[in-house]
């Protein structure tokens, strides 16, 4: 748990944090978001004491931080920083392992945490661990100093704009697999970022801040949902609904579904439905046949429209927001889901997705 | 290129080697001055002389070296900042003092010998390392020293393993320059009884001898410019690594 209260930094004339208070819960990524110069990095440098406050205290697990070695509490708190900030003469490997060298661990121990680290952030031990910083892309670096600030597995992480200086695909990538090193490790993280998108994507809290103050401090889905202030609002962007729906999963949404099994060579077929969803006898979507075509006398299998149920199906795990995009593109009212193997598990309607967006905004 | 380098690493300490043996050089300055009547500097060998050369050069560099990378870290730590532009002036004022003068102004203090040319060398070179000291230290990207200062390297780790290091291939070219120069300088040294390669030099001005002012002089630029090279090699293996 980290916990700042009544934090405050000047600078000579200006204030760059006014009476901050924030707990982060053990465990939970806390993402700082604002416009430039809000206070954001000092409020982060605070925290490892790169920046003494002016007055306030700042809390580890309740313990203050000013009471702590300096040195020896940043040891324990990993640090990613925009630049990266690699050292230049040293190898990937040399790199990863300052820490553990600071805290004076066996060689061996260090280059199995290096190498487990590596591969922790998809680098091969092998081909990276000998390279200098001078030979890797930005994208690569960026991994380094993550597994870097993780080598002796501090409990707190902090990292300012870590994915700022990367192309946007990448950026995508390093979220992505950054969001998974974080599920399985549960650090206790906290995040500074100018872009409200991965903000949304990264954190279980956006704290909003401007002229160095907390305006609104929320999970991602009640600030979309509320925005607290005009500022918030505008902040976040006009599409904050469909950002928020880009917060939630198929699986959230989904109603079971039944497909008909068909004959295909029937000239009849009784359904609620004009368009009903046809599986095979293992429950795999097929398509869906139209039932005016049958009435008008054509045998099923003629009415039967086939689709590749990988590409036509929702997955649970993606988004409500894709789901919708996929409905709009298609220009229908509803849409199958379906699992790994192709089998149909439920569908996502069109009102189904309005009412969970406008029962979340009014809650 | 490859010539340059063959250049470099075989006929420039060739000739020097050449240099140093009495009848081939006796026989080189006869065919470039037939009409001189000694063509060879007696009063002591050419190797005992390179010898009081390189002795001169090494005594003033190294306190120089230490004296120039330590005011050059100091200046640029915290607080030290105020000292910079200090520091840096008096060491340029040193530099544009001329050698001769500093000579001259040296001896009735530290008398005759080698004090007063030690002395003047030393002033000479530590300009070059200590400016090139704070260059290689400036050049740190302030990303480095921050993502170090972040991860709990105290100030003395910092600059033992980061700072030095990366700023080490420019400091080696402050060192290099002062020790060039100081190479040539020490030939002054012979004014005030410091021997080395300027006592040929200076018998020949006085006896009208080109062959014994141009074999003190042709050493003296050999010797700097091996010196060069090996000095050059280092800087680039280390620099090409980091
Ligand atoms: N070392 C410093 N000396 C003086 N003023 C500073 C210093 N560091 C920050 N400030 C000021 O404090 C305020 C907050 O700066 P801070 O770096 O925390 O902003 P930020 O939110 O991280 O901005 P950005 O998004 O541009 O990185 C700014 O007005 C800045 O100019
Ligand atoms: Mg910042």
């Amino acid at each position: 748990m980290i916990e700042l209260t009544n934090v405050r930094k000047e600078y000579g004339e200006t204030l760059a944090v006014e009476d901050l208070s924030l707990r982060i819960p053990t465990g939970t990524l806390c993402v700082l978001i604002g416009p430039s110069g809000c206070g954001k990095t000092t409020t982060l440098r605070m925290i490892n004491r790169l920046v003494e406050p002016t007055s306030g205290s700042i809390r580890l697990d309740g313990s203050p931080v000013e009471t702590r070695d300096v040195n020896e509490l940043r040891r324990n708190i990993g640090y990613v920083i925009q630049q990266v900030g690699l050292f230049p003469h040293m190898t990937v490997s040399q790199n990863v392992a300052t820490v553990p060298r600071l805290l004076k661990w066996d060689k061996k121990s260090t280059a199995a945490r290096v190498n487990e680290l590596l591969d922790l952030v998809g680098l091969d031990p092998g081909e990276y661990g000998e390279k200098y910083p001078s030979q890797l892309s930005g994208g690569e670096a960026q991994r380094i100093g993550v597994a870097r600030a993780l080598a002796a597995d501090p409990q707190i992480v902090l990292m300012d704009e870590p994915f700022g200086a990367v192309d946007p695909l990448t950026r995508d990538i390093l979220q992505s697999e950054f969001i998974k090193i974080q599920r399985k490790l549960k650090k206790t993280v906290v995040f500074v970022t100018h872009d409200i998108d991965e903000a949304i994507r990264m954190a279980d809290t956006v704290v909003v801040m401007q002229e160095g103050r907390i305006v609104q401090a929320d999970s991602p889905e009640d600030l979309l949902a509320r925005p607290a202030t005009s500022f918030v609002r505008d902040f976040v962007g006009a599409d904050r609904a469909l950002k928020r729906l880009a917060r939630f999963a198929v699986a959230d949404i989904m109603v079971p579904a039944e497909g008909l099994g068909v004959d295909l060579e029937a000239t009849e077929i009784a359904s609620e439905y004009r368009f009903p969803w046809v599986v095979d006898e293992d429950g795999r979507f097929v398509g869906w046949v139209d039932t005016d075509a049958v009435s008008a006398g054509t045998t099923v299998g003629e009415a039967l429209h086939r689709v590749v149920a990988a590409e036509f199906c929702l997955r649970e795990e993606g988004s409500v927001k894709d789901a919708l995009s996929r409905m709009i593109h298609e220009g229908v009212q509803s849409l199958p889901v379906a699992d790994g193997d192709g089998r149909l598990t439920g569908s996502v309607t069109l009102a189904a997705i309005q009412e969970f967006s406008t029962r979340g905004t009014a809650l | 290129m490859r010539f340059r380098r063959a250049a470099g690493w075989i006929v420039t300490p060739a000739a020097l080697g050449l240099c140093l043996i009495p009848p081939v050089a006796t026989a080189f300055f006869r065919f470039l001055f037939p009409d001189v009547p000694d063509h060879l500097y007696t009063r002591s060998t050419m190797v005992t002389l390179l010898g009081q050369h390189l002795a001169l050069v090494a005594i003033s560099s190294l306190p120089a070296v230490i004296a120039g990378i330590g005011a050059g870290v100091a200046v640029t730590r915290r607080g030290g900042e105020e000292f910079l532009s200090l520091v840096k002036g008096a060491a340029a004022i040193a530099q544009t003092f001329p050698p001769a003068a500093v000579l001259a102004l040296a001896v009735p203090a530290l008398g005759f010998g080698t004090k007063p040319a030690v002395f003047a060398l030393f002033l000479f070179s530590i300009f070059p390392v200590l400016e090139n000291t704070i260059a290689g230290i400036r050049s740190v990207p302030p990303a480095v020293l921050d993502a170090a200062a972040g991860m709990g390297m105290g100030p003395v780790v910092r600059l033992l393993r980061i700072e030095l290091p990366l700023a080490f291939p420019v400091i080696l070219g402050g060192v290099r320059t002062a020790v060039v120069i100081n190479v040539g300088t020490a030939t002054l040294g012979a004014i005030v009884g410091a021997g080395g390669l300027g006592v040929p030099i200076i018998a020949g001005l006085v006896r009208f001898n080109p062959a014994f002012v141009l074999h003190g002089a042709l050493v003296a630029a050999l010797l700097a410019f091996v010196l060069d090279r090996s000095l050059r090699s280092l800087e680039t293996r280390y620099g090409r690594e980091a």
